[in-house]
């Protein structure tokens, strides 16, 4: 079996969204946070190995999620 | 990344497995690969793009057919090229293989052993992005073809790409397809009509705004093509060697020039009209008024009829008093009592005595300021027909001259007039349809602007239509954040761009050049006398060259961006064909010593005689690791064709052999022994 780990920790380090750097962004306000998630999936799709069929569907869900967030603020 | 070697396998002129392992070293960061031309360089660029992103350059042609001829003839029916890099201290391998045998594979190399890596696009797209590599690897046409006929090139889609804008564009698509469905399930909502109705009004309105923008871009690159044409024709007339065409062409400028200052002076005049409008209007209203409504007021026509000349308290008293001011009785019912009274009803009062004064001293005013006005429009009116009739007249001239010059009896001139005629119209007209467009566009943003608040004011009234309003208004939100992270990104690397081209410059190659950058971000070199450069004579690729240059330099400083919103940068070896071949022997040597320090690995391609002093320098600055040449290998003849070598230093090696057993192109290395000095 691959091993995905070493793929997926060096997307999150050449992307320079680590986790602890998304710490360091918990100032943003949550569209940014929506933003910057939705461009991760839009990102995703445009460099990756993906077909285009899921990412409306992701972008869709993440909006979704997001906004049900800034409601209960 | 660094690539440490390739390894192609029956690409193209590359017959069965070849490699070459490239300069890793710091310092020594430098391969140069020589090859006569058309025999393989540009298919070893291409071996790189291709394999990494599967992506070719502009010059590379026949992209279908990748294996190479002797290959197939022998009934191979695959092809691979490998590259193996660093990245981050850890080595990797990546294949991609076409033909029969298609796939891409990646492989992580501990140890000696090979680890797959299973999301090889993606982590390809994380080491240099796809939209960003061809700004590293670029072939001779692509280093020149950046300038334009007038010596600059357009920065703005070379930025946008460095930083990534194309992801973020994209993004921005899909929210905007993401606001419609909700926009479109808000119109559905039967319970409010009223909302409904107004939904897809601004539904209709959002479509129409879209086309107009994009019917605004088609004109525009109408509109830079037409300007291209145009700049080219007028270079070509201005230099033709034709005495008339000459003279025509210089009159025609200075046509030109007056035609811009005559329209200026227009515009300043017009503005002022409307200036003179608003100060005057309402002179002209009262003037009109004073003339048919209270003419009354002039003393001269009514004097002594209305109001009555008698004060309207000293009558009172006398009728009051009974008594005359000469100290005669008046009683009442006696015939003076009466016509006193009489005179009563016409008497004036003092508050509408001070009212007619002021009246009187306003028409004064009015009267006053009406001639003034008068003189200001008519002098603005005459100056505006002046103008008008002046540029009636240059254009009717710039118009015989167009004829004068189709005229001459020469072809090329001739076809180039008509040219420049028909782009000059074009140009014109298609400036007219972007205004229209714009206003057509800001009428839409006005109208919709208007509708979004009227359906937010409706959704209010239900609270299903107001949680989906909610939810549009902050996919907006959404995409303001992007929006703007687009622009103040963009606004911010111009300044930067601008000023690191002007040191690169000032540092490696004239203190005499600066960079210039315009509204619409073109970039040009200026002289001293801020003249801008016209391209030619190795300006532009030097121009072209810096740009790059610095373009990479921005994209590794960009490497440790959070990504947040734009792709962060790359660090990625710059592969050039053929870079001091259009250069001065002035520039070539110092640009040579510019690049090697300015790029963490640098692979140039080169052909015997096109050096200019760019390959000594970097030789003489210990930056060349590895060298190698291609030698082609053909079947044929040589038919009395003379020998073609490649000499480095006192060592001399052959570029081409001919009556071989196959046709094939070999890739050499160029002894490290040669002795240079």
């Amino acid at each position: 079996m691959p091993d995905n780990s070493n793929s997926e920790q060096n997307l999150v380090e050449m992307f320079r969204e680590a986790a602890d750097e998304v710490l360091q962004d918990k100032h943003l306000n949550i569209y940014q946070e929506t933003a910057r998630d939705v461009i991760k999936i839009e990102r995703k799709y445009f460099y990756g190995d993906a077909n285009n069929y899921g990412r409306l569907g992701e972008i869709r869900k993440t909006i979704a999620d997001k906004f049900k967030e800034s409601t209960k603020e | 990344m660094i690539i440490n070697s390739i390894e192609l396998e029956n690409f193209r002129s590359f017959y069965g497995t070849q490699k070459i392992d490239f300069a890793i070293d710091k310092i020594k960061n430098t391969t140069f690969i020589w090859a006569d031309n058309n025999v393989g360089k540009t298919n070893l660029l291409n071996a790189i793009t291709w394999c990494l992103h599967e992506q070719f350059t502009s010059s590379f042609r026949r992209t279908d057919d990748l294996l190479n001829h002797q290959a197939k003839s022998e009934g191979t029916n695959s092809f691979s090229v490998t590259l193996n890099f660093e990245e981050s201290g850890k080595l990797y391998s990546v294949k991609r293989m076409g033909g029969s045998l298609a796939g891409f594979l990646l492989h992580e190399i501990i140890d000696g052993d090979y680890r797959v890596i299973d999301k090889p696009l993606l982590f390809i797209n994380s080491i240099i992005p796809k939209d960003m590599i061809k700004y590293f690897i670029i072939d001779g046409e692509g280093i020149s073809e950046s300038v334009d006929s007038k010596g600059q090139i357009s920065a703005t889609k070379p930025l946008e790409d460095i930083m990534g804008f194309q992801v973020a564009e994209k993004t921005l698509v899909d929210l905007k397809t993401i606001r419609g469905e909700h926009t479109k399930e808000l119109s559905q909502l039967d319970v409010e009509s009223d909302l409904s109705r107004v939904q897809k009004k601004l539904d209709k309105l959002e479509i129409l705004h879209d086309g107009y923008q994009k019917e605004k871009k088609n004109f525009e690159d109408a509109l830079e093509n037409y300007r291209n044409s145009y700049e080219k024709a007028d270079e070509y007339l201005k230099n033709a060697n034709h005495e008339v065409v000459k003279l025509k062409t210089q009159e025609r400028d200075r046509l030109i020039s007056d035609l811009r200052s005559q329209e200026a002076r227009l515009k300043k005049y017009e503005h002022e009209k409307i200036s003179l409008i608003r100060k005057y209007s309402w002179v002209a209203f009262s003037n009109k008024l004073s003339n048919e409504g209270i003419d009354f007021i002039d003393e001269n026509r009514y004097k002594g009829t209305i109001p009555a000349p008698f004060n309207q308290s000293l009558i009172q008293d006398i009728i009051s008093d009974a008594q005359c001011i000469c100290g005669a009785e008046i009683k009442p019912g006696t015939k003076a009592y009466n016509e006193i009274s009489e005179k009563l009803g016409k008497a004036a009062n003092p508050d509408i005595l001070n009212r007619i004064a002021g009246a009187r001293s306003q028409l004064q005013v009015i009267k006053s300021f009406s001639k003034g006005a008068l003189e200001d429009i008519s002098n603005n009116i005459s100056e505006i027909r002046s103008i008008e009739s002046k540029i009636i007249d240059i254009k009717d001239r710039l118009d015989e001259i167009s004829i004068e010059i189709q005229d001459v009896e020469t072809g090329k001139i001739s076809h180039y007039e008509s040219e420049y005629a028909r782009c000059s119209q074009q140009i014109a007209s298609t400036e007219r349809q972007i205004g229209s467009k714009e206003t057509d566009i800001k009428y839409c943003l006005d109208e919709i602007t208007k509708l979004r608040d009227e359906t937010r004011r409706l959704s209010a009234l239900s609270p299903r239509a107001q949680a989906m309003q909610e939810k549009i208004d902050f996919i907006d939100e959404v995409t303001k954040v992007i929006e703007n992270e687009l622009k103040s990104a963009l606004d911010n690397i111009k300044i930067e761009l601008v000023s690191k081209m002007n040191s690169f410059i000032k540092t490696h190659l004239a203190q005499d050049l600066t960079v210039k950058a315009t509204k619409d971000l073109k970039i040009g070199l200026y002289n001293n006398n801020s003249d801008l450069i016209a391209p030619g004579g190795g300006v532009t690729t030097m121009l072209s060259l810096v740009f790059t240059s610095v373009l990479i330099s921005i994209a590794e400083i960009r490497k440790g961006a959070r990504g947040n919103i734009l792709t962060p940068g790359a660090i990625a070896p710059v592969v050039l064909d053929a870079p001091f071949s259009r250069l001065s022997e002035t520039y070539a040597p110092k640009l040579a010593s510019a690049l090697p320090p300015n790029a963490e690995q640098l692979i140039i391609f080169m052909y015997e005689g096109n050096a200019k002093g760019g390959e000594k320098a970097i030789r003489k600055n210990g930056h060349v690791g590895r060298e190698y040449y291609l030698l082609q290998q053909l079947t044929a003849s040589d038919e009395g064709k003379p020998a073609s070598y490649l000499t480095v230093g006192d060592k001399k090696y052959p570029l081409n052999e001919y009556n071989q057993e196959k046709d094939t192109v070999r890739i050499r290395e160029v002894s490290p022994n040669a002795n240079f000095y």
